[in-house]
């Protein structure tokens, strides 16, 4: 069963690499946690950690995105139209943060970080 | 069969027992081979008359200066008999290391608010500072640092950066290129307050084809015996760079601001 | 993070810059530097690692694990002109480590280990006295006791302190001048005939 957290985490993943000026998506999550999921990955008991990171409490969604960009394309410009997609698709409707007790268009708005990681 | 180790300090009989030598104290005028080898090392300082003046200990010294040398010579063909470097052995490094690069800070480019915003990590800005001086024909950037508050939006930040050079260019002409470039990338891409570029020449390069003195494995080597390194360190100082003509001296710094990228 | 990102141009081939511009790009992250450090330098610390562990099987395993360590510590190296020697280093402490753990392993078996290769001393009367003295000399390091050799590497090539060797051998320094000097004196009786 997939956590509603992961789907989120691999359409958002999906939406990132169609934004122009994207190279690349990166794990966002710390490395120990990416190396321990890689681990567990060959067990196969656990799904490896998403490139995105989706939690989501209270009615508010959070994600981290890390990313690599064009070097065509000013990094600050593909930052933020990274950022605006996210919240845009977060905001829509498609999927509702944990603990929301209304519709998703009264839930708190999303606190989203996009960290450009390379440029080039 | 190896040889066990003896990790008791040698008696001093040890020195009487050389198969081929009679190393004696007596012929050595009392000291030991190792005091030669740490006076030796200490570039035969301070002087030492009673070594100084003993037959025996200056040829002793000689054996130790012969045998220093045969030691580089050993390195030196140790290195080239080696097999070729294997690029499935440097691509499985490069691997590993690949992901586990130091992304410094995370420095704020969009958004103020801690849990949403746009940020940049300080190795990517760093990236965009290397990319952008190597733009500069003959100029590797090196080692790249930042001052100021870097993890608040719009504040004034400087960068300084270390850079090469080819001999013959006019330093301060190319280190206002290269300052020119890094304000105009680092504004392009991040909207940061970049308010000053020092760069720092701390290298000048011969051109490769000039060096024909070289092994041709290694290009210009700078290391601590390279002839270029050496030079433009030696000269490089952070002083002395006020007549700005083209041999000028080591510290290139300016201050950009808003006039970083005019001039 | 960064990732080396492959096809990328390379307008001035980085081979050409020296060490201290690479080591300070490696330590900001520079993947595409510490490569070229890595072809240049490899060579090096191979051998010398080929010396320290008097074989050179699991050499190649110890210099990769000596260069991601290497990359990993760039940032501390206050001096990046001195990589090389740092890099030797480095090196020098995994095969420490690994001769550590050999011994834990296979306490007697030294027979299953490729030796060192050393120059042949049997070689055509045509080869230059160099090589003769050179293979004089390596003989005579790969002679001596494991100790004493790794005593006398430190010192003479990767220019250890006596306290640095002892500190790394986990010796006493008094120890470390005792096999130091056992060392010059065997090495130097060996070097007699090519004086």
């Amino acid at each position: 069963m997939t956590a509603p957290e992961d789907t989120v985490a691999d359409a958002l993943e999906l939406l990132l690499r169609t934004i122009p000026g994207v190279a690349a998506v990166y794990p966002s999550a710390p490395l120990p946690a990416v190396i321990v999921g890689g681990v567990l990955t060959k067990t196969r008991v656990v799904a490896p950690p998403r490139l995105v990171s989706v939690s989501s409490a209270r009615g508010e969604w959070r994600v981290t995105a890390a990313i690599g960009v064009d070097e065509n394309v000013p990094a600050e410009q593909t930052g933020r139209a990274a950022r605006e997609r996210i919240v845009e698709y977060l905001t829509s409707g498609a999927a509702s943060p944990a603990g929301a007790t209304s519709p998703a268009s009264a839930t708190l708005p999303p606190r989203v970080t996009v960290r450009i990681s390379m440029v080039g | 069969m190896t040889p066990t180790d003896d990790t008791s300090p040698p008696s001093g009989d040890d020195l009487r027992t050389l198969p081929d030598r009679q190393l004696t104290n007596d012929e050595l005028a009392g000291h030991t081979i190792d005091e030669l080898i740490d006076y030796y090392d200490a570039g035969l300082m301070p002087p030492n008359d009673s070594i100084d003046t003993s037959a025996g200990c200056q040829l002793a010294l000689a054996d130790i200066a012969h045998l220093r040398q045969l030691t580089m010579h050993l390195v030196d063909d140790d290195s080239a008999a080696q097999p070729p470097v294997d690029e499935g052995w440097i691509t499985s490094i490069l691997s590993h290391i690949g992901a586990q690069v130091e992304a410094g800070r995370d420095v704020p480019v969009f958004g103020a608010e801690v849990d949403s915003r746009v940020v940049i990590t300080e190795g990517a800005l760093r990236a965009i500072v290397r990319a952008a001086g190597d733009r500069v024909d003959g100029v590797f950037v090196g080692r790249c640092r930042f001052a100021g508050d870097l993890t608040e939006l719009g504040a004034p930040i400087e960068v300084e950066v270390e850079a090469s050079m080819l001999w013959g260019q006019n330093l301060m002409q190319t280190a206002e290129l290269v300052r020119e470039n890094i304000v105009a990338d680092v504004r392009r891409h991040t909207l940061l307050n970049v308010v000053a570029v020092n760069v720092v020449v701390q290298d000048v390069r011969r051109p490769s084809h000039v060096d024909e003195g070289g092994d041709g494995r290694e290009g210009n080597d700078g290391g601590p015996e390279g002839s270029d390194g050496g030079r433009s360190r030696g000269r490089g100082g952070r002083e002395g760079n006020d007549g700005g003509g083209p041999e000028g001296g080591g510290d290139v710094s300016g201050v950009g601001g808003t006039g970083g990228a005019e001039r | 993070m960064f990732v080396a990102k492959p096809g990328l141009v390379v307008r001035v081939p980085l081979a050409e810059a020296d060490d201290r511009t690479l080591a300070g790009r490696a330590s900001d992250g520079d993947v595409r530097a510490f490569e070229v450090l890595i072809r240049r330098h490899g060579p090096l610390v191979r051998g010398y690692a080929a010396r320290l562990m008097g074989s050179t099987d699991e050499v190649d395993d110890v210099v990769q694990a000596a260069f991601i360590t290497a990359w990993q510590q760039l940032p501390t190296l206050s001096d990046p002109a001195a990589v090389k020697g740092w890099l030797l280093r480095v090196a020098n402490r995994k095969a420490l480590d690994r001769i550590r753990a050999r011994k834990y392993h296979d306490d007697i078996d030294d027979e299953s280990r490729p030796p060192l290769v050393t120059p042949d001393s049997t070689s055509p009367e045509a080869l230059a006295e160099h090589h003769a003295v050179q293979s004089a000399l390596s003989r005579a390091l790969t002679e001596l006791p494991e100790l004493q050799r790794q005593c006398w590497l430190m010192k003479e090539v990767a220019g250890y302190s006596y306290d640095e060797i002892g500190t790394d051998l986990g010796l006493p320094t008094s120890t470390v001048r005792g096999l130091l000097s056992r060392a010059r004196t065997s090495v130097i009786a060996r070097m007699e005939p090519w004086r």
